[in-house]
């Protein structure tokens, strides 16, 4: 069976904190863990973003992220709001026609009761459907009591749409056997449709545990907790029943309520804490109650943990989850015999009449001074609470499920059902077919259909792809090695790729569009390609975007465009070629630091990084271990190497008309190459230095620096071009092509590589095609790239590096030099090979440890 | 009320005004390093970069915040789609009639 399973009870802002998020959560993780072959499809709703991210981390792992599904929602259609009934009618309709185009056999929604303030629908069957229809009714409470709840005639119409709903649903499912009994009677449904599952707790995260001391004494004066106290955990409606709390507290005799802090745990109680607070003043006492507001789980069981008793005085309980979180705690529970509670708490001694002060003021009192009271009621909350399992809930449900399946089986499908061949065209029928489809506006429709053209694919076969954006390159003209890597790993990708359709794509700073980067393909196939425009981009679930050029920019303004497209299934990865800049900030200007830091923070919000070099990868894992939060999806860093045959990178040509001459200068002598921009950390200043100090030795060699004038590097550039040997002994090439510099490679002896910190060392790969050997500075990048391949030196000042080229002249000479040409090096074409082994995290792949959780897979 | 449309209106035309400067500075590394410099000469190194981060963030956010005021913010494909549902309402609208 598949089974779809619309997951908006863990979504919306009203519900994930609640019950019935904790349900939703819960259920569906042991549903997965027990799915005994059914298939299981997660729906999510666009319109809840924040949520998806979480709801997608949680399950990573545990379901593959292709089966978690999003439909988008451009636009309210909340009850609440006053001009929702057109927009309502379109949501639910697309709802349920996606729903539908997932081909399901059962369609389980966990909670039935939303989207009176969040843009929710949760209609059940207004279109015709093969699947059966599963909904969980977690209580009838307005329905007992209306004048309090459905004081609006829009609250009303909501509700009762609802229970239309529920009434429809071919499965109604509720959380206690009292809820079953108020929906048979109140909504008039029979019994065999309603299913009790009871609510349950996560038993590895609500149980006992020793709390270290500090921690103990940290939390309570956190919260202002400073004596023995009493819990309270839950909402703040009237059905809650504080006010007679509140009494109870009171009555409790003078020297017990001294010695008793009373501690109000919730979201509501706090965003109301003044009225409540005025009762509390009313009543004679304030300065003993602590209202906390909303707690995280961590506090809360630290809470359930350390009271001495927790209260529960609800008159009206679908099920009632925090005396259950609190028995698993270990806490002693005491709570009202109303509705559900006594079956969820199982222990007569442990109720009270929620109605009658006094009783409940006893029941506190017995238990906060008779210690083997408590004891039982601790003993009888752990015992009890570990026969609510969400495992067992789940097999339970299944059971349901099956058995429902089964029968829709034997009798067949529905046969007047939906089509849903073309969603969209159905949508747009079924949406157009309601009488209320005259009053959407313009602006409706627009919402309408952005919402339906980001949800389905508009061609539905198309493969999935790779884009590469190539934002810098495009946009800022920028002809850098990135851009040169760039290049090339596109050319491979784009031309020979057979996995995946790899197309480069560009953005802008002000765009969250991406659009094909027609000039690059037309380059790289060499001739026009027909079908190549700058169309915008579609983005399918599937897809993956790697950021391989640098263009930090566009990383840190794209960080809701990143996570908007890992919601929607898009798997997305930045290339990073060095942290230089965060490494070594004295080397470049601050704005590009800050900068570079905003950026690595940015690329937290991928699914990870894929680096040019294994030494690289280590610092990035170490930059972000100390840098980010703890995330819940791992973040992948795998690392490839750089390929080196120029010629498949689609290279610069042209010789300028005095080149000759100066290939003839450079060859005639012992010319030893530098490459790459002038740059402080890239050590051209101590190079020059040891020159001189050769020079002046009488050593007779020759020094040529090919690259760029960099960011200050003014006066290296003009010692540069004012210097005696210059055009003589030293020559400074700018800016020149890659035709121009294989002829100077091919001209020198030897490559100095006295860079501080790099991404790769390229030139080092480069120099290893040339066969002309190697000097570099022992960093972990050249130890990682030339291994025992090159000759090194550590040290910055220029006697050190003199001396390194003396000797090696001296080696040379005896014909014992490292030789560079066994240095292991790739092609462009395999560079790409390991590039798309690290994105598709094939077995080849190289990676480090992923940072953050890691579960087993889906079995 | 007036006043504070007026007010809107004239943040809007900055923002947008500076993000074209912007966008033109980069696409010249030599003029960008100069600005660099010149805004860092007068002090104003960290009111700019604060600037430039608001800025970024809220490019995105903005365009992304999805309010249709013209069919001609659709793409081709939610343009279709929009003209197809249009014409449906209104063909089964005259159908009903």
């Amino acid at each position: 069976m598949r089974i779809v399973i619309d997951m908006q009870g863990a979504q919306t802002p009203f519900s994930r904190h609640r019950g019935v998020g904790r349900y939703t959560m819960g259920l569906v993780t042991s549903l997965l863990h027990n799915h005994r072959d059914h298939e299981i499809f997660l729906a999510l709703n666009g319109a809840f973003q924040d949520a998806i991210g979480d709801i997608r981390d949680e399950f990573e792992g545990l379901l593959p992220q292709e089966k978690i599904r999003v439909w988008q929602q451009f636009y309210n259609c909340s009850a609440i709001n006053h001009d929702y009934a057109p927009a309502k009618w379109a949501a639910e309709i697309s709802r349920e026609v996606f729903l539908n185009s997932l081909n399901p056999d059962i369609i389980f929604s966990t909670n039935l009761q939303e989207g009176l303030f969040d843009p929710a629908p949760t209609s059940v069957k207004l279109l015709s459907s093969k699947a059966l229809f599963c909904t969980t009714l977690h209580d009838v409470i307005p329905m007992v009591y209306p004048q309090r709840y459905n004081t609006l005639p829009s609250i009303q119409k909501w509700y009762d749409e609802k229970i239309e709903g529920a009434r429809k649903s071919d499965i109604i499912l509720t959380v206690s056997e009292h809820s079953k009994k108020e929906i048979i009677e109140l909504v008039g449904v029979p019994s065999d449709s309603v299913a009790v599952i009871y609510n349950a707790v996560d038993h590895l995260k609500f149980r006992q545990k020793d709390i270290h001391i500090e921690e103990r004494r940290a939390l309570l004066s956190r919260l202002g907790i400073t004596k023995p106290f009493l819990l309270y955990s839950g909402g703040a409606d009237i059905h809650k029943n504080l006010n007679r709390l509140y009494q109870a507290y009171a009555r409790l005799p003078i020297e017990t309520r001294n010695d008793h802090q009373l501690v109000m745990v919730g979201k509501e109680l706090n965003s109301n804490q003044e009225m409540h607070r005025s009762i509390l003043r009313k009543l004679g006492f304030d300065s003993g109650v602590v209202f906390t507001g909303y707690l995280n789980d961590n506090d809360l069981i630290s809470l359930y943990n350390l009271c001495k008793l927790f209260v529960f005085p609800s008159i009206h309980e679908g099920f009632g989850l925090p005396p259950l979180e609190a028995m698993a705690c270990g806490a002693p529970v005491i709570a009202s015999k109303a509705a559900s509670l006594p079956e969820v708490v199982g222990l007569g001694e442990a109720l009270f009449d929620p109605y009658d002060e006094a009783d409940m003021a006893q029941k506190m009192e017995r238990a906060l001074i008779n210690s083997n009271f408590r004891e039982h009621l601790k003993q009888n909350g752990i015992a009890r609470a570990a026969s609510f399992s969400w495992d067992t809930s789940a097999s339970k449900l299944l059971d349901i499920l099956e058995s429902a399946g089964g029968t829709l089986k034997k009798n067949g499908a529905n046969s007047s059902t939906i089509s849903v061949a073309d969603p969209v065209k159905t949508t747009i029928e079924e949406i157009a077919a309601g009488s209320i489809a005259a009053q959407l506006k313009s602006s409706d429709m627009m919402a309408i259909a952005v919402s339906l053209s980001e949800t389905y694919p508009s061609k539905s076969d198309r493969p999935r792809k790779l884009f590469l954006d190539v934002s810098a390159m495009i946009q800022n003209r920028d002809h850098t090695g990135i851009q040169r890597v760039v290049r090339a790993i596109c050319y491979e990708l784009v031309r020979e790729c057979q996995e995946i359709e790899a197309e480069p794509v560009y953005t802008s700073l002000d765009d969250h569009e991406f659009y094909r980067a027609g000039v690059l393909i037309d380059k790289i196939h060499g001739y026009p390609v027909a079908t190549t425009d700058n169309a915008r981009i579609e983005f399918y679930s599937g897809d993956i975007l790697l950021y391989l050029d640098l263009h930090p920019g566009v990383a840190i303004s794209h960080i809701e465009k990143t996570r908007y497209l890992r919601n929607k299934g898009v798997t997305v990865y930045h290339v990073v070629y060095d942290l230089l800049p965060a490494r070594f900030p004295h080397f470049f200007w601050p704005e590009l630091c800050d900068e570079f830091v905003e950026w690595l923070k940015a690329l937290s919000h991928a699914n990870g990084a894929i680096c040019i070099s294994r030494a690289v990868a280590l610092e990035l894992q170490q930059w972000m271990m100390a840098n980010t939060t703890e995330r819940k999806r791992p973040f992948r860093i795998g690392w490839f190497h750089l390929g080196s045959d120029i010629e498949n990178s689609i290279p610069t040509c042209g010789i300028p008309p005095d080149g000759v001459d100066t290939i003839g200068k450079i060859s005639s002598g012992t010319s030893f190459l530098v490459v790459g921009t002038i740059e402080p950390r890239k050590g051209q200043d101590q190079i020059l230095d040891s020159f001189e100090l050769l020079w002046s030795d009488g050593v007779n060699v020759s020094l040529v620096i090919v690259g760029k004038k960099g960011w200050g590097m003014e006066n290296l550039a003009n010692r540069l071009l004012s210097h005696a040997e210059y055009g003589n002994r030293l020559h400074w090439l700018d800016r020149i092509s890659d035709e121009y510099l294989e002829k100077i490679y091919a001209s020198c002896v030897c490559l100095i590589a006295a860079s501080e910190g790099e991404g790769f060392g390229l030139p080092l790969i480069e120099a290893a095609r040339h066969k002309i050997p190697v000097i570099a500075r022992d960093i972990p990048v050249f130890r990682e790239v030339a291994g025992e391949h090159a000759y090194y030196f550590k040290g910055s000042e220029p006697h050190v590096l003199a001396d390194t080229i003396q000797r090696w002249i001296e080696l040379c000479r005896q014909g014992s030099v490292p030789q560079s040409c066994g240095m292991p090096r790739l092609t462009w074409a395999q560079s790409a090979e390991q590039l798309m082994a690290a994105i598709l995290d094939k077995p080849s792949a190289v990676s480090l440890n992923a940072i953050g959780k890691k579960r087993n897979v889906y079995k | 009320m007036a006043m504070k449309a007026v007010r809107s209106l004239l943040k809007s035309f900055i923002k947008a005004s500076l993000r074209q400067v912007l966008n033109f500075v980069k696409t010249y590394p030599k003029l960008r390093i100069f600005v660099v410099k010149v805004v860092c000469a007068l002090g104003l190194k960290n009111i700019a970069h604060s600037i430039l981060m608001r800025l970024r963030m809220s490019s995105y956010s903005q365009s992304m915040a999805f309010n249709p005021s013209s069919i001609d913010h659709l793409s081709p494909y939610a343009r279709q789609i929009y003209l197809d549902l249009k014409q449906a309402v209104k063909r089964l609208q005259q159908d009903h009639h």
